[in-house]
């Protein structure tokens, strides 16, 4: 590598982003740092072919000193005409053996490194040298998270997507993954969730022959997203419920009706009526909380409403 | 769908049969030692299922012909026989249940002829009614193309008087069946849906009208008939729909001949949704309101099987009272809801299918004893 070179900021490339691994874009703590302490680590910089420089390491550095308004930065310049692996593992051991990469640096890397290796193994051998998955599968799908749109970056940045989430969102086009991006960011769920809001919107496009970018902008749906009177939970709480009567009506219905008539019958708090699950079996469950015969034979008499209530009747009949 | 690739297992490449449908086929083959190999070559695919309909292995039947129908204690079984003749099928559809019940999945057809005719005389001499059919790891009549099947078993069973086979399809291929001597011991049967499920999800099946069709000529040759209303399919609209095949149904086949009638609505195990999901993304066959039932497999809401039941039931018995419809794995609750009145009433739904059998494929009702 060639020796330390002031050169000047003008003649940098700042547009050129072939090697940028970092998500960080603030430099103001990093421009603070430098103007105490001075520049300690040169960035590393190529020559091109026609005239200037493009940056292969130092993408912060440089914005920082431009933002202190240096003229003139001290750099490494590598000549033109060097091998374009050997930038690429420059730009990722510059960063990766420096600090713990977030998932979309990593992402970076390696699409940065398939552009120079084509073969999976030679490229997860190489990976692994520099400090990145060492598993080609993994990188086969880490590598496309960088082309995802911002906000699922964001998302991931911010811990609100997980790899596995991301992976799904790229399946979707890429309005629909933006969309999904911001409703997770907004109501804070997990994953479980997450995956159960996409299960239901795609499952209830497909039964009403209408696409998810449709549902997500339908007014019903808008209303319990951008209601400010309602919290997160609520939020949550209230789109799952929405989602689950579109996608099971008729299901929806009886477990309504069955709430229904359990309220009917005022049931006494130390008694519980329990369907068979999703209606399914053919076994009811009446559960009694006695401490003593006396309390038994107070609870007679209820029992004995239950059994004489016509709307309970009727819907068991059904 | 075509067969591209045939395979033979070097244990059989001198059958009789395996030379018989070489020749028919007319396709080069790979003669293997190890069936893994073919298994290989399905799974190396992109689409094993897809490739597994175009890869026929002729091999044997190591293991039993005749199985027990896999049905479950939580919904009543009819204690129907199983005659492994093969596996898997060439028709595509969407909600085939063989697509996640092998694994994987492969075209093979059992050319040890000699094993299964000896298990077929165990059965008959065991002089027990017996409901046997060829249609459930395949379908009955996919091998008429390159086999000589039905004038291997039609006959057999013709010569024996407590067994009935079923021949159950979704194809038109019954002209095998014209000349054979039957003795009404075997049944004609077809699945039946309505013409959106047909077009939409059974592909490479024929049309209803061809199938009934098939089945009046088969009629006409004094073959006893049997019509499966199975998988039925929930969609709006589709009670009118499955009225209009009842209809059709009845105005192409006279109700004198047919042996029974059952209805199943869609029931998947789970694992068939990702498959569907995969291979049929245009198919919405899957978005039902599915629950998971008693036995783990996913089926409509019980209210929704039984207001559709209900409504066959009762356009059935309007244009044929005496046909005898039952449920196929539903619980007493349903059949009482949909059919007024549950197996037990009448011996239990074994009993009842039993004696339909005795009567339209003339068997001997001391096959009943002792069952």
């Amino acid at each position: 590598m060639n020796d330390i070179e002031n050169i000047q900021l003008s003649a940098v490339k700042l547009e050129d982003n072939t090697y940028r691994i970092t998500t960080k874009a603030k430099v103001d703590d990093l421009a603070a740092s430098i103007q105490q302490i001075g520049l300690i680590h040169p960035p590393l910089i190529k020559q091109t072919a026609s005239a200037g420089y493009v940056i292969v390491s130092g993408f912060r550095r440089i914005a920082a000193c431009m933002y202190l308004g240096w003229k003139e930065i001290p750099t490494r310049v590598l000549d033109a005409d060097i091998d374009d692996a050997r930038c690429v593992s420059y730009a990722i051991a510059d960063n990766a053996l420096q600090r713990p990469l977030n998932l979309i640096e990593i992402s970076r890397s390696i699409a940065l490194l398939s552009t120079v290796i084509t073969d999976d193994d030679a490229l997860a051998e190489t990976a692994s040298k520099l400090g990145l998955p060492a598993d080609p599968g993994l990188n086969r799908k880490i590598k496309k998270i960088c082309d995802l749109a911002t906000p699922i970056q964001d998302g991931i940045l911010a811990n609100t997507i997980s790899l596995a989430m991301a992976l799904e969102l790229a399946k979707f086009d890429a309005n629909i993954g933006v969309a999904f991006a911001k409703i997770f960011a907004q109501l804070k769920i997990g994953l479980n969730k997450q995956r159960e809001l996409i299960v239901l919107l795609d499952e209830i496009a497909h039964r009403e022959n209408t696409t998810i970018e449709n549902l997500l902008n339908e007014k019903d749906i808008r209303q319990i997203l951008d209601d400010d009177n309602l919290d997160r939970a609520q939020q949550r709480q209230r789109i799952r419920e929405y989602l689950t009567q579109r996608r099971f009506p008729t299901i929806s219905r009886t477990q309504h009706e069955f709430k229904k008539q359990i309220k009917n019958l005022e049931l006494d708090h130390r008694m519980a009526l329990v369907p068979p699950k999703d209606f399914e079996g053919s076994s009811y469950t009446l559960r009694l909380s006695f401490s003593g015969v006396s309390e038994l034979e107070e609870l007679q008499g209820k029992l004995d409403r239950i059994i004489q209530s016509k709307g309970l009747a009727k819907f068991l009949s059904k | 769908m075509a067969i591209t690739k045939l395979y033979i297992d070097q244990r059989v490449q001198d059958f009789p049969e395996t030379l018989s449908i070489q020749s028919r086929l007319n396709l080069p083959a790979t003669v293997v030692t190890n069936c893994q190999d073919v298994f290989d070559y399905v799974l190396s695919s992109k689409d094993p299922i897809l490739k597994a309909k175009q890869t026929l292995l002729l091999t044997c039947n190591n293991g039993a012909f005749i199985k027990n129908c896999p049905g479950t204690r939580c919904y009543t079984c009819c204690d129907y026989k199983i005659l492994h003749i093969g596996t898997f099928c060439h028709l595509d559809c969407t909600y085939c249940i063989l697509q996640s019940y092998f694994h994987p999945p492969v075209l093979q057809y059992f050319v040890n002829h000699q094993h299964l005719l000896a298990q077929m005389k165990n059965l008959f001499a065991q002089q027990q009614i017996t409901r046997i059919g060829t249609g459930e790891f395949t379908d009955s009549m996919i091998w008429e193309l390159w086999t000589d099947l039905s004038s291997l078993l039609v006959p057999a069973f013709a010569d024996q008087q407590y067994a009935t086979l079923e021949l159950k399809t979704k194809t038109t291929a019954i002209e095998g069946l014209k000349s054979l001597r039957h003795n009404h011991k075997t049944i004609a049967a077809w699945s039946l849906n309505t013409h959106r499920v047909i077009t939409r999800e059974e592909h490479s099946s024929a049309s209803l009208t061809a199938r009934l069709n098939a089945a009046a000529k088969c009629a006409s040759w004094g073959y006893p008939l049997a019509f499966h209303f199975d998988p039925m399919v929930i969609y709006e609209g589709c009670e009118k729909e499955y009225k209009q095949v009842v209809q059709q149904l009845f105005s192409t086949v006279d109700p004198g001949r047919i042996v029974w009638i059952s209805l199943g609505t869609l029931r998947f195990m789970p694992a068939l949704k990702k498959i569907i999901q995969k291979r049929f993304p245009e198919s919405n066959i899957i978005y039902g309101e599915f629950i998971t039932g008693l036995d783990g497999k996913m089926r409509y809401f019980k209210p929704s099987r039984i207001e559709l039941y209900r409504s066959m039931v009762s356009r059935i018995r309007e244009l044929a009272p005496h046909v005898c419809i039952y449920l196929c794995m539903e619980d007493n609750d349903v059949w009482k809801e949909s059919l007024g009145f549950i197996p037990d009433d009448y011996g239990g739904l074994p009993r009842m299918l039993d004696e339909r059998a005795i009567q339209h494929c003339q068997l001997d009702p001391k096959g009943l004893i002792g069952k």
